[in-house]
């Protein structure tokens, strides 16, 4: 049963992350392969504060890790968004690797052995106790970011920028301030990753550099084409499927040594058929309908 | 269909001044030294072969792209080294040559951009003034959506609209700006001769009623015969001629230089 709540929270974690995605690739159209450095960043500054602050003040450690993925993004942001296409792929790319490699290549980050026995989730002075309760609290803060990044999907922002996902300069002759716009849904994503990473950090206790890797970021871009890249329900459900997917691979009977590599293929086939049968993943963009506002009542003569 | 063209004093109001406007490309002078008074409330055409520097004005005008030297003046201010966002607030609006409607966004969304995306970022944690400013989009956008005729398609996605009904759609798109000043780049491009029609009717009738300062790059001669108080005549990158349209459209030197014909030796100074 454990198991099972297991891998139910860390898809909650890991749908929080394809979510924040969705924010700056699927509505704003920006190519981004660095989420898996925001993530990282966001679990290591947690997990290393969690170090100096005493367990009560938790919530602090993930709110500094948060921003601190935040400012890293603003940091890359700045470089990077000047240009259009490609040159925002390339370069959040070169972050990734970095991150990656100065991660396995740091002392003080814990080198290859990453950092362990980071205290279990608490709120407060409320410890999460039991594989139940800390799948509720994950999917709680899941529920609040869906609520949160749907909120800016259907403000006048996030109808701008999938208008900017779809024409830059159209909707910047509307008006729009595209560059900051678009530093917006970067840096927003970005936190939320962060703190999708300050979750899992404290959820699994232990962190190394693996979860951060370049292969957990084209883990987050499969969460994202195959649930639906365009929506927030659709990067749930790809999280949800693509925490599974192993476990589902192990039962079939395959020898576990073998699972990772079979996994990677069984993605890279995915990805493949998705692009090709369903180009807009399991879940489409939903279209928000708008009514025709009732007719202004006549004004009737003052007696 | 033809309004008699307005006389104004220059410079004055809501005109706009471009001062001796230069842009080169690599070499290539794609606007040179250009000075024209655009005149409020009047329709503007600008017209001259390809390659004359039309667009690029517009391009001047608008900040995409940033001149060599010159001004641009409106309401007291020089615009030139505004961002295009900027230059929208000041009041200029633009639409661009073909179709640029967001394809995935819906016909009314499409809409909605021209009445918030302006205020969009400081909007969005102000809940209330968020929904407030879209409220009014939304009455707004229904109202064009009438007047353009394209209310059974409001709520379909605009890439699966016609080519016309897309080019409306732009248009309808500047109405819901508010903006004082319209640029219209080749408007009636690649549309059949009966649409153009309508289009005509459509686009005078709609930034006419608004009380709009309208300038229009297009090749169709005759739309711009009907269509334009005053004509503004371009070619290789420099203003030849400005006048009342029926002048200028009558000149057979500008005929020439737009059909490209060798000028006599005469002419060659």
């Amino acid at each position: 049963m454990n198991f099972y709540l297991g891998i139910l929270s860390y898809a909650g974690i890991y749908g929080m992350l394809a979510m924040s995605f969705t924010l700056v690739h699927g509505t704003a159209g920006m190519f981004t392969i660095a989420h898996a450095a925001f993530f990282g960043l966001g679990a290591y500054a947690s997990a290393m504060l969690d170090k100096l602050l005493p367990p009560e003040l938790m919530v602090l450690g993930m709110a500094f890790g948060t921003l601190f993925a935040a400012t890293c993004a603003a940091a890359v942001a700045a470089i990077a968004l000047r240009e259009r296409g490609q040159y925002l792929m390339l370069v959040t790319f070169s972050v990734q690797i970095i991150f990656s490699v100065a991660l396995l290549n740091l002392s003080f980050t814990g080198g290859d052995n990453g950092i362990g026995e980071v205290t279990p989730l608490q709120l407060g002075p409320w410890r999460v106790k039991g594989q139940i309760a800390a799948a509720v609290v994950v999917w709680a803060l899941a529920g609040g970011m869906f609520v949160l990044l749907r909120y800016i999907e259907r403000s006048n922002l996030g109808r701008a920028l999938r208008a900017i996902r779809e024409d830059e300069h159209a909707v910047e002759a509307l008006g729009a301030d595209v560059f900051s716009a678009k530093l917006f849904a970067f840096v927003a994503s970005a936190a939320l990753a962060g703190f999708a990473g300050a979750v899992f950090a404290h959820y699994s206790s232990y962190i190394n550099p693996a979860s951060f890797s370049f292969e957990a970021a084209i883990l987050i871009v499969t969460m994202s084409v195959l649930g639906g890249q365009y929506s927030l329900s659709g990067a749930l459900v790809g999280g949800v499927i693509v925490v599974w997917l192993p476990q589902l691979i192990g039962f079939i009977g395959i020898p576990s040594e073998k699972v990772a590599a079979v996994t990677q293929l069984i993605y890279a086939v995915i990805i493949i058929a998705v692009l090709f049968l369903r180009p807009s993943g399991i879940v489409g963009e939903s279209i928000r309908r708008f009514a025709m506002p009732p007719a202004p009542p006549k004004l009737r003569s003052a007696p | 269909m033809t309004a008699p063209a307005k006389q104004r004093p220059a410079g004055q109001g809501d005109d706009i001044s471009l001062i001796a406007l230069s842009k080169s490309f690599g070499g290539v002078a794609a606007v040179r030294d250009c000075t024209v008074e655009i005149a409020a409330g009047c329709v503007t055409g600008i017209v001259g072969p390809n390659g004359a520097g039309k667009s690029t004005i517009f391009n001047l005008m608008t900040g995409f792209v940033v001149p060599d030297k010159g001004q641009v003046l409106f309401r007291g201010a020089n615009l030139v080294g505004r961002s295009p966002a900027q230059i929208f607030r000041a009041g200029i609006v633009r639409s661009f040559q073909g179709v640029r409607t967001l394809g995935r966004l819906t016909v009314i969304e499409n809409l909605l951009l021209g009445g918030t995306a302006a205020t969009a970022l400081a909007t969005v944690f102000r809940p209330r003034r968020d929904r407030s400013e879209l409220q009014v989009a939304v009455a707004r956008a229904w109202s064009v959506l009438a007047e353009l005729g394209l209310e059974p398609a409001a709520n379909r996605l605009a890439g699966g609209l016609s080519y016309a009904e897309q080019k409306l759609l732009s248009i309808g798109r500047l109405i819901m700006t508010d903006a004082p000043v319209v640029l219209l780049d080749e408007p009636l491009g690649g549309l059949d001769s009966n649409t153009i029609d309508q289009f005509i009717d459509r686009v005078r009738d709609l930034v006419l009623s608004h009380g709009r300062t309208v300038c229009i790059v297009e090749h169709n001669l005759n739309a711009v015969r009907r269509i334009a108080d005053n004509v503004v005549f371009m070619a290789e990158g420099a203003v030849k001629a400005v006048g009342p349209t029926a002048e200028i459209m009558q000149r057979e030197d500008l005929a020439r230089l737009y059909l490209g014909v060798v000028p006599e030796a005469k002419d060659v100074a």
